[in-house]
């Protein structure tokens, strides 16, 4: 058995991770909706309909990136993210470990903070949720 | 990301006294030690930042020369290693004589960034 260590798995919008990144958190909520009639006797039947998913990201707060470092969002990108609206705010998204199945689509920010106080270094927490088709399949 | 504490500290205040790592290699007063364990911090990307809780001592056999030293090597730290690598605090403080020998002692906090 080997287990994936998490800093090989990478949450990426527009093919970039978001800077000082330290943790990625990934929850798929099934959509359920629950029947019973009197033909069943009084057990329940759940039909799942879809799959709320969601991520919730957190990193140090990084307001410039070394040189190089193209393939990485910083905190003002992040932010101008979380401020767009309508179409702008529709974003393609891709989250794989080192290998395996990738699942990918588009997903919209739904919440965006930072914490900071006098010792320790700037922190934001960014969520968001899938919008339209998710894939689930080994990249080529 | 490599510690570079140590070597920061010798190379800020190692000019002062006889400033050893640990213990004394030579048992001649006034002398100085310290001593720490890094603490790494990482990102997914890498390590980004190392903390550590330094033990410095002074030993001398005269209080005012040991603590006097100590004060020197505290205004050389806290002047020498608060710069945008490194930042430096000192959190504790400490005041002892065995055998007729002081050991005035100062903790520090420093933090290595990127």
């Amino acid at each position: 058995m080997a287990a994936e260590l998490g800093y090989n798995i990478a949450f990426k919008i527009g093919g970039k991770t978001l800077t000082g990144r330290t943790q990625d958190d990934l929850t798929i909520t099934p959509t359920i909706k629950e029947s019973i009639t009197k033909d069943d006797a009084g057990n329940k039947n759940q039909q799942v309909s879809g799959q709320e998913v969601t991520f919730s990201c957190q990193g140090l707060v990084v307001l410039s990136l070394a040189s190089g470092e193209t393939n990485k969002l910083t905190r003002d990108e992040i932010v101008e993210m979380a401020l767009a609206t309508g179409s702008s705010a529709v974003v393609a998204f891709t989250y794989r470990p080192s290998s395996g199945k990738q699942l990918s689509g588009n997903c919209v920010v739904t919440g965006y903070s930072e914490s900071s106080n006098s010792e320790d270094e700037a922190t934001y927490t960014v969520d968001f949720k899938t919008t339209g088709a998710l894939t689930f399949t080994t990249p080529v | 990301m490599e510690d570079l504490i140590g070597k920061t500290i010798t190379s800020t205040v190692g000019n002062l006294i006889p400033f050893y790592l640990y213990e004394a290699e030579q048992e001649t007063y006034p002398y100085a030690v310290y001593y720490y364990t890094p603490d790494f911090y990482s990102t997914k990307d890498g390590v980004y930042k190392i903390s550590a809780d330094v033990t410095l001592q002074v030993y001398s056999q005269d209080f005012d020369e040991a603590y006097s030293y100590a004060e020197q090597i505290r205004t050389a730290l806290e002047q020498g290693m608060n710069t945008s690598r490194f930042r430096t605090r000192m959190s504790a403080t400490s005041k002892e004589c065995v055998e007729g020998v002081w050991n005035v002692e100062y903790v520090y906090n420093i933090i290595q960034l990127i």
